[in-house]
This record gives structure tokens, C-alpha cells and sequence, in this order.
């Protein structure tokens, strides 16, 4: 019977491929042959050799990692020696836990509609287990009651959910493992590396702009990580943190406060737009005004960002930074540096380089591409300039910062995104929105703190469409074999529902878990008060139903067997009476008129009309029940005799 | 009330008379009250009953006296492994005078009849007799001759293992209502026997002390007898359990469960009630249930059917 349920057990989800097929199509076959039960000295081989190879693969340290993959390896392995009752239900509950585990990575809602799937599978799995037959499976009675014992978990779930008390961060946040991996800007910059980003359409964060006010396109300029250092190929950062940030901003400009609701990337960096007023808390400003976070973005952030919509900012420089901003190998580009001589000589005021440079990119025939030929000569700025002419934004702001380098004025690239899709209330800025650009130091003498950084996009002179309508508008062909315009459309919207669901699910954290609490008035929110209040909800819930549903599974009596029970209580302290009561009146009667013949009379009276009244009248008159109470009472007179009797 | 009244009139002098006719057969065979009363309820369900014993424990004498004591015909058969469904059921002869074949009836017409040893016939004349107690009526050369209005066979059968014997095939003991058997009588009673005053008595016949007319409107009586739903739930629900059970060969059919019904009404009717009771289906239970129920290997599912009864929930 057991085996033929176990086919079913199969279907379950998991995640570990490669060994499970095998696995199971060894159980499969294993079933349909009906082979012996493989030897035990075969299977420990067998689950031995498993843990080598994951030890081989993942190396030895109890890590979150080593771990799943062992609970699963095993789940699996377990199939070869399932063939009882209980195997199949080890196996199904194993199940639970593997579907589990995998929140430990992430708490996507995609991931979680397919876990809800998941645990509807296993739970319909453990039904059929229960009903010990094979057809079971696809019975559609049996699916709906599988669906119903998961909507009875439901209330369960929300209450754990909102009352289960929380930590301040996950457990498995530890500092050495990330979510999903590292993503999105990564604070270096190399020809290819923001393309890499353009080919990803996953969301890196959401922006709620108060008052519903959302800027034009060409302002949303997200700034992260501002990179200064230049070997050649590649931009880095460099620490100017200790530096204190002191800036003065547009006067004119607008300003506007947001809300951004970041993606976890396995890194420090927070995105605002230019220029960020404030830190928000949790986070600094360094003095390139990117916002760095005290910790990793594990779990999805929200902060709060006030920011003035301006292309310049107020700010003093030391010499020695001025110094780094100049810097630039000599050696290197050597064309290019005779380019910018050309332009110092008839202009040699910055606007007038900015411009020259800008008028550039604009007449010599660029191209904005996100497929463009590799750079591989040491002077890679000149190979673009006068050859390829083909590039990223990645190349345009980098040679551009270099070539202002080359005239003198002090500039650095500035990474992060730029746009974003209005997705219904709120901006998506994917990851193929990255971007980066320019900035240039301007001095200026009468103002206090001596000059100021002008934002240039060299981006927006090649291809002003990336500027004002987005990155997605200047896909001209398929990224990707996957990438269709549909599929974009799907999973943006799609992002909005996995917007809610992370304002409501998802980021539901300790303090908003201690405000619900505080609105419905507990004022004791320790773990151990919350673990009690939740052992106590949870024991009444328990209670509750056992009384409802001792309350409908109770015998139902009617009056005549009220008055049957009636009866027999008289000889509740005649156990050998007592006892004999479910075999009715005809058989306890003689008995008891046997045992104490004094009884004899009124219990053959009450014998008459009882059964009288029972099994022949089945609406007994007021008379007949009057009747039948007169001997029920004479008969209790007589038992209390017969009680007083044996006192004696 | 007058009329209900007038009913329990009815009903009390008929069960005095009942049991009158039961204390006097019970004068003749001792110690056996349970068994004379089924065998008069099934007289008066109209059902057929099996004795199943040893010889000389009073079968003969049990048969001899009902029929003394309800004033009917009574006609004894002994069947041996020789004998001819013409043996039983008569013959058709020719009659030189009237040049014609007239029909002279067997032993089988008469009101009560002994078939005493039944199960030494060969099968092909006890199927002979069995068709003809189950259609109270006779076929023969494309005339049928009916049975008397009241007809009773009381069979008598040997212990299967006995030599010699054709055992009854499980269809046709389902004809029977019930089927009992007496035992030995208990040490005091048996004492009895040998007595003078018992030996004295034995040699007079009964009294009669009902008639075939009396009889017939009893049999009326019983069919009218009522049935509560609850009642009849728990009479559903014994035949079930005989099907369900697990080391019983085959449960009773629905024939046995009308048969069961019958036999309670008649209990009931007995006792002087027009209704019955749960307790009326459970006295009828074990003489219904006895020679239909087999265990799986072969025995009487006798320990069963008690399991049965007690499992029961009458509260």
C-alpha cells in the first residue's frame, strides 16, 4: 500500500537537480521492478560519498550554504531508502524544510508564489501519503481539500507573521554572506562594466517622491560611488572621507524629498539625486556627496533622501585634491593630449574646453552603443577618440574626465543611474538604468568656498534620447536572446506588485512590528512576551476548535434517551451496571432487577411506558410523558431506598 | 386511548394464552423455555426451522407437542438416503376405473410436518421437499396443489459429521427462519425425566389449546406488529456488521434480514406488545443468525455473532 503511494512523493519540489534525477529515476525504476531494498552498506557508501563531494565542492565551515545543500542532498538520498509509512512521511516533511530554506536567500514574491505552490504540493503529498492509494493524487476532491487545509493555515501564518518575534536583522546576515550575490554599480568603472549593468533589467531601487512630485528625466541623476582614480582602463574611488564635506548649494534650485526603497546588492552603496542635502540616518555622506551605508545591503533599505535639483554644487577644494582630480599619465594618449593643446590655445577658459570637447563628441561621428568594439591598445582614451568612436556611457564620461584632466580643470567620473521608469506611484530604477558622467571642478574666485563642481554629461550631446526618455528607449535590438520589449512591459509591471508586497510583507521589520503593537496597545514587546502571548493565542485558537468541534462530533440525544440516561445515572455507582449502559434498556433492566429484586416492580412500570413511549408513540402525549416522569420518580424512590438499605 | 386500551386488551389475552401453550409444552420438554418459545415465534412468523442435534435429546418430542398443543395436522417424515421426491411429495397413479391418472398426496400436506433426520436424504429429495415448504405449494404433472393455509416444517439434522449425511447447501438452509439446537437438559430437569409423574404424563397427548384458525389470525397479527425507524436502523445495522465482518464467509442476505424482522415482530407479539423493541431483534439475532453464518473456516460464527450484539450502542 505504502508503495504505492510513494510514485507520488517524487513530484515534490526541489531545487537540487543533478543528483535527484538520478536519484529518482532510480526509485522510479526501483518501483516499477519492484527490486529488493537496496544494502544498507550500498546507501551509506552512497550518502558518505554525497558529503565528499559537497565538502569537495563548498568546502568545510558550517555556512548557510553548506548547510542547505546537506539537508537537501539528503532529503533526496532518503528517496533510495524509502519503502515504509513512515520513510514517505519523513520524506514529505523533509520537503517543508527544503522549500524553506530557500527564504534563507531571499523573500522575492515571485519565490514566495512559487513556494506557496510548493507547500501546496507537499501538503496535497502528505494527504495522499494519508489516504494509501495511488489515484489519489490527481482526485479533484482531494486537491480542493489540500488547498483547505492550506487556507486553514493561513490565519496561522498572518498571525506568526505580524506577532513572532523579530530580530533586528536576519540571522543569516552575517557580514560574510550576502543575498543574491553582489550586484549593480560596484564602485570601480572598466569599458564594459556599466554595459554588463544595461544587459540586466532587475530593479535596483523605487523611489516614492513626495507630494507626487517627480522631476523631468533629464534630472534624475541617482548618484552612487564618484570614482577619481585612473590607471588607464580602469576608474576606482578613493577615500576623501575624512575630508569634511562643505558645500553651499544653488540658490535657485528646487528642492525635493523622496523615499527610495533599495534592493539588497551586497554592498555599502546609497543612491540619491544630485545633489543629496542630508545623510539619511544609518548612512553617511562622504565629501563626493555619495551616500555610503553603515552596513551591507542585505535585506531590502528604505530611507528617506532630501536632495536639490541642480547641476552644480557649491564646494571648497584642498590643493592636494585638487592635485589627485589633475592627475593623468603624461606618457599615455599622447594624441588626445595634443587635441586638448589645439582647443587650450584658442579657448582656454573651462566652458570653453567643456564645450570644445562636448562640440567633439557631438560632430566627429560617435555613436552610442551598447555593443561596442573592444579597446584593447595601452592608450585606450586615444583608440576611442579617433578610432572606434563607438562606446557606452562608461567611455564617454571616462574619456571625457581625462580630457579635462589634460586641460587642467580638476574632474572626476560620478557612477550610479540616471532615469528610471514612472511605474504607476512610484519611479523603478533598474539596473539597466546605470550610468555614468562627468564632473567638472570650476573655479570661482568670489565665491566663498572658491568654486564649484559642474555636472557634464557627455552622454547626453551622443545620444540625447538615453537622457530624456530613458534607457529603455535606445534598445534598438534584442540585448539578449530573452530580451523583448513585452517582457520588459511584463516585468515592470510586475515590479509593482512586488513593490507592495515588499511595503507590506517584506519590510515588515522590528519597529513596525512594535508600532502595530503599540496601536493595539502591548506594551511588553520582549521576545520572551511576545514568544508567551503567541504560545497563548495559539493555545486558545487550539482550544477553540477542539471545543467546536467537540461541541458538533457530541451525541446528539432526544428526550426519550434523556430519559434513558436518566436512568441509568441512578445506578451510577454500580460500576457492573453502569458500564453495561450502551447495550440498552432490555439488557441493563434485567440485570438490575436480578441484582436487586426489590427494584423489580417500579423499573417493570417504568419498562412499560419507556419503551412504549420509544418505539411506538413517536409523539408521546403530554399524558404519556407525565406517566413515564410518575414512574422515573417512583423508581428513584426506590433506588434511594434500596441505597439507604445497603448503608446500613 | 379507548382504542389503544381495547389494543393492549387484545394484545394481554393473547399473550396469556402464549404463554399457557409455552408452559405446557414446557411441561413435556424441561428446561428449554428459550427454545420452545423460537420455535413458536417462527411457527407464528410463518417461517420453517432447523434443529441441529444429537439424536434422543427430545427433537421428536418437541415437534409432537407444538402440534398437540396448536391443535394442528401433524405428519412425521423419516428421511433416509433411499428415499424419492415422490416419497414426499405423493404420486400420481392410474386409476384403472377412471381410466385416468389421479394424484394421491404425499406426507408433505398436512399442517405441521417432522422431517426428521433431513440431511440423510439425498439432495435431489431434499430439494424436493425444500421447494415445496418454500412455495407452500406442489407441482406435479402441470397441476399445482396448494399446501394447507397453515404449514410448518420442523427439520431435524444431525450433526454434520455424522456418516452418511448430505450436508444442506447454504441456499437452501437460508429457507429456514431459524435454527437452533436444544442441548442436554440440566441435572435437575434431567432428574425429572426419569421421574414416575414425567413417564406417566408422556404417554397422554397435550391438550390442544389453540386451533388452525387461532393460529392463522396470529400469523395476521404479527405482520402487523410495528417497527420504530430507530429499531429498524439497528436491525440495518447487525445485517451490515454479518457482512462486514471480517472472518465471516458471507453476511446475511437480504432474505435473512426480512427473516430477522419477522422472527422480532413475532418475539414481540409473543410478549404481548404491537411494537418492538431492540431487545425483539437481538433474541431473534443468534436462531436467524446460526445456521447462516460460517466462519471462514467452516464453524458456527457463534462467539461472532455475540461480538456483534455487544458492539451494538442502544443508549
Amino acid at each position: 500500500m505504502v508503495v504505492a503511494v510513494l510514485p507520488q512523493v517524487y513530484r515534490l519540489p526541489l531545487w537540487f537537480v543533478p543528483m535527484m534525477t538520478v536519484v529518482v529515476a532510480y526509485r522510479f525504476y526501483v518501483q516499477v521492478n519492484h527490486i529488493k531494498k537496496a544494502y544498507n552498506l550500498v546507501l551509506i557508501m552512497v550518502a558518505v560519498a554525497a558529503l565528499l563531494l559537497i565538502v569537495y565542492s563548498q568546502g568545510f565551515g558550517l555556512s548557510r550554504e553548506i548547510s542547505v545543500t546537506i539537508l537537501i542532498t539528503m532529503t533526496v538520498l532518503k528517496l533510495l531508502e524509502t519503502y515504509k509509512m513512515r520513510d514517505a512521511l519523513l520524506v514529505v516533511m523533509l520537503c517543508y524544510f527544503v522549500a524553506m530554506t530557500r527564504f534563507l536567500y531571499s523573500q522575492d514574491l515571485v519565490l514566495v508564489a512559487y513556494l506557496l505552490l510548493s507547500a501546496w504540493v507537499t501538503t496535497h503529498a502528505l494527504a495522499v501519503v494519508n489516504y494509501q492509494h495511488g489515484d489519489a493524487w490527481f482526485e479533484s476532491g482531494h486537491i480542493k481539500s489540500s488547498v483547505g487545509w492550506l487556507l486553514l493555515a493561513l490565519p496561522f501564518a498572518v498571525l506568526f507573521f505580524l506577532a513572532f518575534p523579530r530580530l533586528g536583522s536576519p540571522i543569516w546576515g552575517s557580514p560574510d554572506i550576502f543575498g543574491e550575490g553582489k550586484t549593480g554599480i560596484s564602485g570601480e568603472m572598466s569599458p564594459g562594466s556599466i554595459i554588463e549593468l544595461f544587459m540586466d533589467d532587475s530593479p535596483a531601487f523605487r523611489v516614492t517622491f513626495e507630494d507626487g512630485e517627480q522631476p523631468d528625466n533629464n534630472q534624475l541623476y541617482w548618484r552612487g560611488p564618484v570614482l577619481t582614480e585612473f590607471d588607464g582602463r580602469t576608474w576606482s574611488q578613493f577615500d576623501f572621507n575624512r575630508q569634511r564635506r562643505v558645500v553651499a548649494f544653488d540658490q535657485q534650485a528646487k528642492q525635493i524629498s523622496y523615499q527610495i526603497e533599495m534592493e539588497p546588492n551586497g554592498r555599502r552603496f546609497m543612491f540619491g539625486l544630485d545633489y543629496i542635502v542630508q545623510s539619511p540616518t544609518g548612512a553617511s555622506l562622504s565629501s563626493a556627496s555619495s551616500l555610503t551605508s553603515m552596513t551591507v545591503i542585505n535585506q531590502l533599505k528604505h530611507y528617506q533622501v532630501k536632495s536639490v535639483l541642480s547641476d552644480r554644487l557649491y564646494q571648497n577644494m584642498s590643493s592636494y585634491q585638487r592635485n589627485r582630480l589633475l592627475d593623468f599619465s603624461d606618457n599615455q594618449n599622447v594624441q588626445t593630449q595634443l587635441l586638448i593643446s589645439q582647443w587650450q590655445a584658442i579657448d582656454s577658459s573651462p566652458y570653453g574646453i567643456i564645450n570644445k570637447a562636448l562640440a567633439w563628441f557631438q560632430t566627429e561621428g560617435f555613436l552610442y552603443s551598447y555593443s561596442p568594439p573592444p579597446l584593447d591598445s595601452d592608450d585606450v582614451i586615444d583608440e576611442f577618440i579617433y578610432d572606434s568612436k563607438r562606446g557606452f556611457c562608461e567611455h564617454f564620461a571616462s574619456s571625457f574626465v581625462v580630457m579635462m584632466r589634460m586641460a587642467g580643470l580638476p574632474a572626476r567620473v560620478v557612477t550610479g543611474y540616471q532615469g528610471g521608469v514612472d511605474n504607476g506611484d512610484y519611479l523603478l530604477v533598474k539596473q539597466s538604468d546605470a550610468h555614468a558622467w562627468a564632473e567638472v571642478y570650476i573655479d570661482e574666485p568670489d565665491h566663498e568656498l572658491g568654486g564649484y563642481w559642474q555636472r557634464v554629461d557627455p552622454t547626453s550631446v551622443v545620444s540625447p534620447e538615453r537622457l530624456f526618455q530613458g534607457s529603455g528607449n535606445i534598445i534598438e535590438q534584442r540585448r539578449t536572446i530573452m530580451d523583448f520589449p513585452w517582457l520588459r512591459q511584463a516585468r515592470e509591471n510586475m515590479d509593482k506588485y512586488r513593490f507592495r508586497w515588499n511595503k507590506w510583507v517584506r519590510d515588515f521589520n522590528v519597529s513596525k512590528q512594535q508600532a502595530l503593537f503599540d496601536a493595539i496597545g502591548i506594551k511588553h514587546r520582549e521576545g520572551k512576551d511576545l514568544a508567551i502571548m503567541l504560545l497563548t493565542i495559539l493555545g486558545l485558537t487550539g482550544v477553540v476548535i477542539f471545543s467546536w468541534l467537540w461541541w458538533r462530533l457530541r451525541p446528539r440525544y432526544t428526550d426519550i434517551q434523556q430519559w434513558y440516561l436518566r436512568f441509568m445515572r441512578l445506578f451510577k455507582k454500580d460500576p457492573e451496571i453502569f458500564q453495561m449502559r450502551h447495550l440498552g434498556f432490555e439488557a441493563v433492566a434485567p440485570k438490575i432487577m436480578t441484582r436487586y429484586p426489590s427494584l423489580s416492580e417500579p423499573i417493570e412500570q417504568f419498562k412499560q411506558s419507556y419503551l412504549r413511549i420509544r418505539y411506538r408513540n413517536e409523539h408521546p402525549t403530554a399524558a404519556d410523558q407525565r406517566r413515564l416522569q410518575h414512574y422515573f420518580q417512583a423508581l428513584k424512590k426506590a433506588v434511594n431506598n434500596v441505597d439507604k438499605a445497603s448503608s446500613k | 386511548m379507548k382504542k389503544n386500551q381495547q389494543a393492549s386488551m387484545k394484545t394481554s389475552r393473547h399473550k396469556q394464552q402464549i404463554s399457557d401453550i409455552v408452559d405446557c409444552v414446557g411441561e413435556r420438554i424441561l428446561d428449554k423455555e428459550t427454545a420452545i418459545r423460537q420455535v413458536i415465534a417462527a411457527l407464528l412468523a410463518g417461517g420453517h426451522v432447523l434443529l441441529e442435534d444429537r439424536p434422543g435429546l427430545g427433537k421428536t418430542t418437541l415437534a409432537a407437542s407444538i402440534a398437540q398443543v396448536f391443535g394442528l395436522d401433524y405428519n412425521r417424515i423419516q428421511l433416509t438416503s433411499d428415499m424419492m421426491p415422490s416419497d414426499v411429495l405423493g404420486v400420481s397413479i392410474y386409476n384403472t376405473e377412471t381410466q385416468q391418472f389421479s394424484y394421491h398426496k404425499g406426507p408433505i400436506f398436512t399442517q405441521f410436518l417432522l422431517a426428521d433426520e433431513l440431511n440423510r436424504a439425498t439432495p435431489k429429495t431434499q430439494s424436493a421437499l425444500l421447494e415445496a415448504m418454500a412455495e407452500s405449494q406442489v407441482s406435479m404433472d402441470g397441476k399445482t396443489y396448494p399446501m394447507e393455509d397453515v404449514f410448518f416444517v420442523m427439520a431435524t439434522q444431525n450433526p454434520i459429521d455424522d456418516s452418511g449425511t448430505y450436508a444442506l447447501p447454504h441456499s437452501q438452509l437460508d429457507r429456514f427462519l431459524i435454527s437452533l439446537s436444544l442441548g442436554y437438559p440440566n441435572e435437575a430437569s434431567e432428574r425429572q425425566i426419569y421421574s414416575a409423574a414425567y413417564l406417566k404424563s408422556m404417554k397422554q397427548s397435550l391438550p390442544a389449546l389453540s386451533n388452525a384458525e387461532q393460529l392463522l389470525i396470529w400469523q395476521q397479527a404479527v405482520t402487523e406488529v410495528h417497527a420504530a425507524d430507530e429499531v429498524l436502523d439497528y436491525l440495518q445495522w447487525l445485517v451490515t456488521q454479518s457482512r462486514k465482518h471480517p472472518h465471516i464467509q458471507q453476511g446475511l442476505s437480504p432474505r435473512a434480514g426480512l427473516g430477522l424482522f419477522r422472527m422480532a415482530q413475532s418475539l414481540a407479539f409473543m410478549d404481548g406488545r404491537d411494537f418492538i423493541t431492540p431487545d425483539d431483534v437481538t433474541k431473534g439475532f443468534y436462531p436467524v443468525c446460526r445456521h447462516r453464518l460460517l466462519t471462514d473456516d467452516g464453524r458456527l460464527a457463534d462467539e461472532y455473532i455475540e461480538d456483534m450484539l455487544d458492539s451494538a450502542n442502544l443508549v
